[in-house]
């Protein structure tokens, strides 16, 4: 037994002993009680409260059999309180490996269910054995979702500590997202059997389905379509379709609203590395969002033909700023920008674009100057060549007022988005179990679309797609996390269509399956 | 320490801090794998208005 747990292993006997029935239990104050003084010898009776009980090999039980209760009445130590003790013959290791989920309300409960108990335990492992206070261990602990008593139990640190410590840390605003995200679900405050959970002041909220989630993700686009929102932030697991819900171009939130996409990759499009802006021919030949002055020859943006813009991939924070100038009054949907969350200047640069209680004015604060190649920009004034003739290229303006629509996609986990972010934005965590992210792809298996390397479609059929998700179900704890996502059902379901059209066998099938989902596991070395 | 099944005679409020972590630590120490009980949520909020109202005083 780990001494860090501080599991006490003579107490736990002690408890384990005077569990008699599951209707009548003996408390540890009983016990206390009746071990005081001399040693008690096999058999000796000694009397408490009135009542006798005698000394038993490993514990005490009541004369008589008189006390035997026939129910737990109502207002005593409840059924559950006697059931836990029961358990507790059962030993601090199994403990240890019991660190599973529950349904429990808490405001890391997410942080929990992202986490398997193998990975949980070792993270609560690697806290209980740090060098830290124990008041720095408790509230890390509840920062991985770990509910009051499991704390109490791991750190020993009595309950009316651990309610010091939680409370001192949300005072602080140690839990400033999941503090906010409480008061958002505060009102669902009834479980499924209709009881209200005790609250503690924020301290623990109920919890919602994954789906509820979902939905609330989609209705929050919605808010944002119709202009009602100005920003939002989704986080969680990739490739499970917080893109798809979105911006789908058949049954995405944006589209079925009839929001107006500009045919444009903007993260591509760094003015300062290439000769002008990434211009997308339609297939008549004429640019849908980019004009041309036919006097001077400069490009301009459409912006009247387009409401939103969808930027991926890598990106630098002067390039975003840039952007929201360019697109300044639209919608701009970051898709797996992740790159800007990890430098401050992007981070102050989001910030602004979040924050709904300004009044939208962002400032660079940044190294480097700020360009476009589109003219018309407002504050922007032409460059020249090195010979003074105008070129057609603007510097941007350090300070200008954001009057468009944010919307952030991120694979991040919870713990990873910087903290100014998480006040500011609606936020939206996604983040899913295993189970859950099987759960998700099997409700939209059948809707997904599978594109060729050209980008063209091609069918996939429903028994090969339930071939995948079967797959994916059998293996869902060997799969890395990271790679639990409808991405990877894509490639299965692709295995095996492709197996079913050249005429392969099963075996062939699963072995090309295989080989494409799972790293071998060989030491190179050896 | 307290015996639990005196919640029922006597309230929570008639037992000392100290008292009630003891009995709280005892009762999380059964818990394996599943939710607190009633009388554990009844200790944590008793303890938590107990704590909002030394607040209030200190104030």
């Amino acid at each position: 037994m780990e001494n860090s747990l501080k599991f006490d292993e003579l107490q736990r006997s002690k408890i384990a002993s005077m569990f008699i029935d599951d209707k009548y239990v003996i408390t540890k104050a009983i016990c206390n009680e009746l071990e005081k003084g001399k040693k008690a010898a096999i058999g000796e009776v000694r009397t408490w409260g009135g009542k006798q009980f005698k000394k038993v090999y490993d514990g005490w039980e009541p004369v008589g059999g008189g006390e035997k209760r026939s129910k737990v009445e109502e207002g005593d130590v409840d059924k559950k309180d006697a059931q836990n003790m029961a358990n507790d013959k059962k030993g601090g290791a199994s403990k240890v490996q019991g660190l599973g989920i529950f349904n429990d309300t808490h405001i890391y409960q997410s942080v929990r269910k992202s986490e398997t108990p193998e990975t949980l335990t070792k993270n609560c492992n690697k806290i209980l054995k740090s060098s830290d206070t124990n008041q720095r261990k408790s509230i890390e602990l509840f920062k991985n979702g770990l509910h009051i008593h499991e704390i109490v139990n791991l750190t020993g640190t009595p309950l009316s500590a651990t309610i010091d410590y939680i409370n001192k840390a949300k005072k602080q605003g140690e839990f400033g997202n999941a503090t906010q995200s409480s008061t958002r679900t505060n009102n669902d405050s009834a479980d499924e059997n209709g009881n209200t959970p005790i609250e503690l002041n924020g301290v623990e909220i109920p919890d919602i389905p994954i789906q509820a989630r979902w939905d609330s993700y989609a209705n929050n686009g919605t808010m944002i379509a119709c202009g009602i929102s100005k920003s939002m932030f989704a986080y969680g697991s990739g490739g499970v379709g917080k893109t798809y819900t979105l911006l789908d171009e058949d049954e995405g939130v944006f589209s079925r609203l009839k929001m107006r996409k500009a045919d444009l990759n903007p993260a591509l499009d760094d003015v300062s590395e290439a000769e002008g802006p990434l211009e997308v021919q339609t297939e008549d030949g004429e640019d849908s969002h980019i004009g041309i002055n036919p006097q001077t020859g400069d490009r301009f943006l459409k912006k009247d033909k387009y409401d939103y813009i969808v930027v991926s991939g890598k990106l630098s924070a002067t390039r975003m700023f840039e952007l929201m100038q360019e697109h300044n009054g639209k919608l701009i949907v970051f898709d797996d920008c992740d790159s800007v969350l990890k430098n401050d200047d992007g981070v102050n640069v989001l910030k602004g674009a979040l924050d709904t209680t300004g009044d939208g004015t962002i400032s660079w604060e940044g190294k480097g100057s700020l360009t476009t190649g589109y003219a018309g920009i407002r504050g922007a004034q032409r460059r020249t060549d090195n010979k003074g003739n105008p070129v057609p290229k603007w510097n941007l303006p350090k300070t200008f007022k954001f009057n468009g629509q944010i919307v952030f996609i991120s694979n991040y986990k919870s713990k990873n988005i910087p903290q100014p972010l998480r006040s500011r934005a609606d936020l939206i965590d996604l983040t899913m179990t295993r189970q859950e992210t099987i759960d998700k792809v099997e409700s939209i298996m059948y809707r997904s679309k599978f594109k060729d390397s050209k980008g063209n479609r091609i069918e996939v059929t429903k028994e090969n797609r339930e071939k995948a998700l079967h797959f994916m179900q059998k293996y869902i704890r060997k799969i890395e996390t990271d790679d639990l996502n409808m991405r990877t059902f894509t490639k299965i379901a692709k295995q095996y269509q492709f197996a079913e059209q050249t005429g392969q066998d099963e075996q062939t099938a699963l072995s090309n399956v295989i080989a494409t989902t799972f790293p071998r596991k060989i030491n190179p070395n050896d | 320490m307290i015996d639990p099944i005196k919640i029922k005679e006597k309230g929570l409020k008639a037992f000392s801090n100290k008292e009630l972590d003891e009995l709280y630590a005892t009762l999380s120490r059964g818990i394996e794998n599943g939710e607190p009980s009633k009388t554990m949520k009844d200790i944590e909020a008793e303890m938590q208005s107990r704590y909002d109202d030394f607040n209030k005083t200190k104030k």
